[in-house]
Order: C-alpha cells, then structure tokens, then sequence
C-alpha cells in the first residue's frame, strides 16, 4: 500500500480522515451487443460515504443499484468521474492493489450469496481473512473461534461443518452476512442482504450491523427495497435509471414515499 | 487459502467431469504403458530369437574387415590364431561361453526339390536344451533348419538331403546331410540364417580348417559394452587384427522390429497425449465456465488473478496426478492379469504361438508420467488465463 501512495494514486491532504468513499461525477455505460446502442446505468453520480455511516439506496430493479455497488466496491470500474475509496484514487490502483483494498477494507454481501460450494460454511465464513495469506495455528484457531461465535450469533451454529448445498436460502444468506463482518472491515457493501431472510432473521442482522457500526465504525452501503431496513440507515438514496435522485437523512421514509 | 487445496477439494467433492477427465487419463496412459510393456515383452523374446536362436552371441570376434570388405573364408583366423583367440576370451571377465562359427552358403537338395541356403556352422557346446543340442560331433551329418527352408524343401524331422558348397578354389563339395530338427524363423528377416549345421560340417563344405569368428555369450549381457571394450584391448593387446560387433549390430531383423515397435509406440503416445491434452483443455475450460461465479466471488474478496490462474492450473495438475496414479494401478493389475492368464497369438511361419506378455517398462512409464503431468500442465494454460481474466461483476452477475 506504501507503494501506491508513492506512485501518486493518493488524493490531497483536504479529505476528512474519516471519508472512506467518495464518488464524483461517475458514469457507468455498458457495451451493447452488436448493433444495439450502449445503455447506461449510472448518470453522474456524485455520493461521500464517512465511517460509520449506513447508507440505503434504494430503486426499482434496472435502476442501477447493483452496478453503484459494483463500482465501489471496485468490481467494475466507472466509465466516467473520479472514484476514490480510504483516499484511494481506484482508477490508478493496479489490479492486484485493488484485489489487496478490497481484502482488507470492504466486506461483500452479494445478492446470490456467492457461497464457494466446495468449503464447508464455516470455511466460508473465514474465507476472506485466509485469503490475506498462510494463517499460523495460533490464528488459524482464534479465526475459527470467532468465525463460529458468528454463525452462532446468526443462528447457525449447528450448520458450520456443512456444505451451502445442503443448506436453505435464509441459511445460505445469514452464512454470506457472517462472511462479509468476520474480517471486521471498514465497509460493507450489501446487495439486497434481507430479500431471501424472515423477520425474526432480518432484526437479528440489522442488530449485528447497527453492533458493528457501532463497535468499529463499519460503514454499511446497502441496496435493498426491503422497508424494515430503512428505519436502520442514517441516510437513504433513491436511485432511477442510473440517477440519484433523492437523498435524504431521515431514516428512508421519504425515499419511499418516492419510490411508490 | 491456498489455489491447490482449493483446486484438489474441488475434484474430490464431485465434479463429475473431473472424475471423468481422471479416469480418461488413467484409461490413456494404461494403454500406453500396457502397449509399451508388451514392446518391451517383444523385444525380450526377438532378444533370445538372436542371440540364443540364431547363434549370434552377445558378442561375434572377427578378423578387422571381414563383414564389409572381401571373402569371410578367405580373412577366417588360421588355427593358431583361433586358439589364442579362443584363449584370450575364455579367460576375460564376465565371458561364460566362447564358440567357433562359420558362414556356409549353397543349394540344398533332395531327389525332388532344391533350394538356396544360407548356413552357419555352430560351436558343438549347447547353450540351450531345445537347440542345437542335437547338433555336434556325434551326429556328424544332423542339420536343423529354419522353418521357412524346410517348407521351401518339403522336409520335416529324420528327412534326408545333400548339401552343396563351393570351396575357395571354386570346387564344389556335396554333403549328405539329415534333418534333426526344425526351427522357428517367423520373426528373421530375409537375410537370416536358415540352416545350422556343425562347425565341422562347415568346414569340410567350404574344405578349410579356418574359423571365421567366435561368439561369445556373457553372464551378464547388461555390460555388453564393456564387456566389448575389455575384450577388444586384450586381444588387440595380445597383437590380433580383430573387430568385435555385438549381437544388435549383427541382427537385421532385430533392428528393423525394433524400429517398427519405436514408431508405432510413438505414434500411440502421440495419440495419448493429444487425448490427454483435449480432456483436461476442455474439463478445466467448462469447469471455468460453470465455476465463473465462484471465481468472481474468490477475486472479489480479494484473491489476485495469478492465484486463480494457479487455481485452475493446479486443478489441471491434480487431475493429471491421480490420472497417473490410476493408471499405475491400473497397468500392474491388468499386466498381472494378462500375464498370468498366458494368452498367446500365431505368426506367420511360426512353429508355436508366441506368448502374449506384458513387462512393464518402467524407464518408459517414468518419461509418460513426466509428459503427462507437463501435458496436462500446457493443456490447462490457456483456460486458466481466461478465467483469471474473466470480468469480477460479471461473473457475479
């Protein structure tokens, strides 16, 4: 990380400490396929995200929810602006020190879990700390203490030794949220978390992350049109065709007012 | 987490295609060490045709020029020099035999048919049970012929004939001979012996008191080079003008099977290696393919494109590992089977079927091994690009 600092990919000294993203003037376009024009899924966006802060965008599906998250978390890059992530300008980053960025600050809650099937769920939720590199026993312990102490704070405890396969949805999404905090990162970006959960299951979650939020200054970027959720956020972003067109900090109930 | 218990957790919990691609390498390369093993069993058998069969000797002792250049007869050792040579050899290192030979060529004939032969006069010890134990000094005018001369003259065992040579001042001397036995020469070639007769024999056909050369049989036909180094100083030293060629040198028809055998084992491991190499291309590409949310989640939570190459690469080398091991297994017990089950088949001229046996070359099956592995290595290279390439938000898409 040293390095990239040096290399200049750093942005100037006015930005708060604080700031983890922040997003100007950004554009996502997307090739067609042959023949067909290009469609754009992001039209000027211009959004700052500061720790602790949990953010719910919310809009109807194609609105361009998922690519907003994909662009910060680094997934795909913007066709236009500048995005800058923990003072990071990405479009200068190297693919590799993006990968490294993303391992040790964002945490990922995708829509389809995106469980690896062939590592057992406790493995899986200790994933993304084994991927920073070879663990020493002693470490590798305390992970898979706390990696369990988190499947049983979710409800499943009983499951960590099987494979997602043989579990439901609700299990595999409670597993995917376990693996997105067990790094105790500083940004979790969650596409639609609560849209395969039940009731009890989503209070316990939104319980976790308010914890969390609390606990470690987690920011929390969540794309969901899931209304328990908006009562949680501290700010709530209603995004149509690719624009941003309501943000407000009033815990969400005037982004749905638009939305409906 | 490492791409390598990633990549062997993956074949083992259940791909299908990847247990397919296992035992489609293992089936490949059984073939290829069975193939190669029964070459080696081949080899084996042509080895003892030669040298016990034919009488070539691991070794032959001649006189410097007699194979390419004038008359044998006429460059044979004289009696003193055959008994130094005789001496000398018998008393180098690792030598169990040393007997005289002499070429002879002519008509054989009966009051119905005649035919051309060409002869060798063999040394009176026995190295075998089978032959020439019936030719020597107390059956002076036994002969045993190939298979082919004895179809050619319509003889079999206890049949009588004349033999005709022509001496080295063009007389020509007729021999009553009487057959005592008939060889196989299915596998010799055109130019083979197909007539063995007793060394004296020879000489009084060609009415000479020569020897041509002397074949040497040794303990341990593994140092045959050696072997011919030492022998070849000692008797140079000693003052003889002589060659030594070993028994491959002197054997045509070993050369040209061995050949053949090369080329067609070749051929079959071409065939081999481009069937390992399209299983694992196509295996690792399609489980790149099903696997592209897999991979995106990996590099989304922070695995490098180069992990997920080695991911994909080791996958390809796992495959190719227990393919291996299968067929390492699998060849000891198929060989095992097949030589215990003593199946044999027929060949043209042949006086008894030959026995189908399978000696696993293990020289051979290491460079198969080591080729498949880098086979199925090469194979896995462009699938594993493209899937370290693949688009992340894509792939989860």
């Amino acid at each position: 990380m040293d390095a990239i600092l040096r290399s200049g990919a750093v942005l100037g000294e006015a930005r708060p400490p604080v700031e983890l993203v922040n997003l100007k003037g950004v554009h996502k376009h997307y090739r067609g396929a042959a023949g067909r024009s290009p469609s754009h899924a992001l039209h000027d966006i211009h959004l700052q995200l500061a720790a602790g802060e949990m953010v719910a965008i919310c809009g109807p599906a194609g609105s361009g929810k998922t690519s907003l998250l994909n662009v910060i978390g680094m997934l795909s890059p913007a066709t236009e602006g500048s995005v800058v992530i923990d003072r990071l300008l990405v479009a200068k980053l190297p693919e590799q020190a993006r990968a490294d960025l993303r391992c040790e600050l964002i945490g990922f809650v995708f829509q389809s879990f995106s469980l690896i099937p062939v590592l057992t769920v406790l493995e899986n939720v200790m994933l993304p700390l084994m991927l920073r590199g070879r663990l020493g026993t002693a470490a590798y312990l305390t992970l898979q203490a706390r990696a369990a102490d988190l499947l049983a704070r979710l409800g499943l405890g009983s499951c960590s030794g099987q494979y997602p396969a043989r579990l439901d949805a609700g299990q595999c999404q409670r597993a995917a949220i376990a693996r997105a905090l067990i790094a105790q990162p500083r940004l979790v970006i969650a596409d639609e978390p609560a849209s395969r959960l039940d009731h009890g299951s989503v209070r316990l979650v939104m319980d976790l992350f308010a914890r969390q939020q609390r606990e470690h200054g987690t920011a929390f970027v969540i794309s969901t049109s899931d209304q328990r959720q908006f009562g949680r956020a501290t700010r709530s972003l209603q995004l149509n065709e690719g624009r941003l067109q309501h943000s407000g900090a009033d815990g969400g109930r005037q982004a749905l007012r638009v939305q409906s | 987490m490492s791409p390598h218990r990633l990549a062997l957790r993956t074949i083992l919990l259940g791909r299908p295609r990847s247990v397919l691609a296992i035992l489609v390498i293992a089936a490949s390369l059984c073939v290829l060490d069975l193939f190669s093993g029964h070459l080696a069993s081949q080899r084996g058998q042509l080895e003892y045709q030669a040298v016990i069969g034919e009488r070539l000797g691991h070794l032959a002792i001649s006189r410097t020029g007699t194979a390419h250049d004038g008359s044998p007869q006429s460059k044979a050792f004289d009696a003193a020099e055959a008994a130094q040579v005789k001496r000398i050899a018998e008393a180098s290192g690792g030598v169990a035999l040393v007997l005289p030979q002499m070429s002879v060529s002519g008509i054989a004939y009966t009051s119905k048919r005649s035919a051309l032969f060409f002869g060798e006069g063999i040394g009176a010890a026995s190295v075998t049970p089978e032959l020439p134990g019936k030719l020597g000094p107390k059956r002076r005018t036994g002969i045993a012929l190939g298979s082919g001369q004895a179809q050619a003259l319509g003889l079999g065992n206890g049949a009588s004939l004349t033999l005709m040579g022509a001496t080295l001042d063009a007389r020509s001397v007729p021999l009553d001979a009487e057959v005592v036995e008939v060889f196989s020469s299915a596998d010799f070639g055109a130019g083979a012996r197909s007539l063995l007769m007793p060394f004296e024999m020879a000489q009084a056909l060609l009415d000479t008191a020569r020897t041509e050369r002397f074949v040497v049989y040794l303990s341990d036909p593994r140092q045959l080079d050696a072997r011919r180094q030492a022998l070849l100083a000692a008797l140079r030293q000693a003052g003889l003008r002589v060659e030594i060629r070993s028994w491959q040198d002197q054997s045509p028809a070993y050369a040209k099977e061995k050949h053949e055998s090369e080329l067609s084992l070749d051929s079959v491991a071409g065939m081999v290696f481009a069937v390992i190499a399209a299983t694992v291309a196509a295996t690792v590409s399609m489980n790149a393919l099903e696997r592209r949310r897999e991979v995106a989640t990996l590099r989304a939570l922070g695995m490098h494109s180069s992990r997920v190459f080695l991911m994909f690469s080791a996958e390809a080398m796992w495959m190719a590992s227990l393919g291996v091991l299968c067929s390492l297994v699998g060849s000891s017990v198929i060989s095992w089977v097949v030589n215990r089950a003593a199946l044999s088949y027929g060949t043209h001229h042949a006086l008894k079927r030959a026995p189908m046996l399978v000696e696993l070359d293990f020289e051979r099956m290491t460079m198969a091994v080591v080729a498949a592995l880098a086979v199925a290595l090469l194979a896995s290279l462009v699938p594993a690009f493209k899937a370290a390439r693949a688009d992340v938000a894509e792939g989860l898409a």
